[in-house]
């Protein structure tokens, strides 16, 4: 039983967290989402489409994940960022490691 | 409660063997209370003692926890002034510098330093570790010792693409208690005004050129320690007398206007540009933060070339 919202579609595991990940839920985004990551399927995107803001402590989650996820033989990318999660994602240089998608038709294919 | 000690059977009335039985009863009954009364006597007197004891048990345990709370937070004032020991004095001849550091907890995860590599090259650099408190500074104070000592194999100062890749090689966030840090690096030429930087996972400095114009310095690249094999690439610019860089880390505008909605970066850089002292940008954003500490570190180094 997990709070964060997600699907599997297109052989991936959709995670879809809403408003913000910061420190103040950042530890219960990581549990639900190793949770689902046991479960597979092992290729994760981070439906933005919800998300306001990532802080330093969600950057950090986002990571976790996807060093679980690539562990696990899998990946992870982030599809729909909002322009302030973009603006979070391009200072931290994780546009770069992991990718950002316009879609999460576009991120699935990526993976 | 009272108790005589007179016998029932005194009463000069001759009993009859019913009532001989009846105060046989009686007393018998007397003798039980008289039990337990002692009984409780002694109960109360050994809780007494006992309570005695704890008491004292108490004030001992107490005693013990505020010589251990006064001995920690000595050693925490302690590691406070060993990192603002190795924070560099400001500059007095150019390039000048000004600095200010707020940790948001007794201890924080962010400093900085800056020296001269050679007669030509000076090297400004600010690092944050991921969260806060003691561990995270000793990160901090580990990779600020070694960027000033030069203490990475084979890598030449000069070049903030090789220093901040040999840096991810040296503290991989496996081998650092899962801690990570992102770094701001430049290198000043005097000969030539060239400015190389690099940075890693963290905000860009900000350049003021004497014109007016306001530049963002940074370079795409993930924090020191979270990936293996990230390749750091410098960048090129160009510092004339009078412009004005500020470094900063992200807790100096990570602050939050209305509830759920934080500082746009670009608003900060205005304010920024527009502050000469340190210090006003830092009651600038304690006035947007409203009362209590500021969410993270605040760290502000300024150099006027």
């Amino acid at each position: 039983m997990t709070n964060l919202n997600y699907e599997v579609t297109g052989g991936c595991l959709v995670l879809k967290p809403s408003r913000r990940i910061d420190s103040a839920n950042a530890r219960a985004f990581e549990e639900d989402a190793f949770v689902l990551v046991d479960k597979g399927p092992v290729k994760v995107i981070i439906d933005s489409t919800d998300l306001d803001y990532i802080s330093s402590a969600g950057l950090r989650v986002i990571l976790t994940t996807a060093k679980k996820a690539k562990a696990a033989g899998g990946g992870l990318t982030i599809a729909c960022a909002t322009v302030n999660v973009k603006e979070v994602l391009t200072v931290s240089g994780f546009d770069s490691i992991f990718g950002v998608h316009d879609t999460v038709e576009a991120a699935i294919a990526s993976l | 409660m009272t108790t005589s000690n007179t016998p029932l059977a005194a009463t000069g009335a001759k009993p009859s063997d019913e009532s001989a039985a009846h105060i046989a009863a009686l007393e018998a009954e007397v003798s039980n209370l008289r039990a337990e009364l002692d009984d409780l006597s002694l109960l109360y007197e050994v809780t007494t003692e006992h309570g005695e004891a704890v008491e004292n048990q108490l004030a001992d345990a107490n005693l013990a926890l505020q010589l251990t709370q006064t001995r920690l937070s000595e050693e925490l004032t302690e590691a406070t002034n060993y990192i603002f020991s190795i924070l560099p004095a400001p500059r007095k001849s150019d390039p000048r510098t000004r600095w200010l550091l707020v940790p948001s907890t007794e201890l924080g995860g962010d400093s900085f330093g800056y020296h001269e590599i050679d007669s030509d090259h000076i090297a400004f650099y600010l690092l944050d570790v991921c969260g806060h408190g003691v561990g995270a500074a000793l990160l901090s104070v580990t990779a600020i010792n070694v960027l000033r000592s030069a203490a990475l194999p084979m890598t030449d100062f000069r070049d903030p693409g090789a220093v901040l890749s040999a840096l991810n090689e040296a503290f991989p966030m496996e081998k650092q208690n899962n801690m990570y840090f992102t770094i701001w690096y430049g290198v000043h030429k005097r000969s030539t005004g060239e400015l190389r930087y690099a940075s890693a996972g963290h905000p860009p400095s900000v350049l003021c050129k004497t014109g007016g114009e306001v530049l963002t310095l940074s370079t795409p690249g993930i924090a020191i320690g979270m990936m293996p094999d990230v390749v750091y690439r410098a960048k090129l610019g160009e510092i004339a007398p009078g412009d004005r860089l500020h470094i900063v880390s992200d807790g100096t505008f990570e602050v939050e206007i209305a509830p759920g909605e934080m500082l746009a970066f670009a608003d900060f850089v205005k304010q920024l540009s527009a502050n000469e002292e340190p210090e006003l940008l830092l009651d600038w954003v304690r006035g947007i933060n409203g009362p209590g500490p500021l969410p993270d570190d605040f760290s502000l180094l300024t150099i006027d070339f």
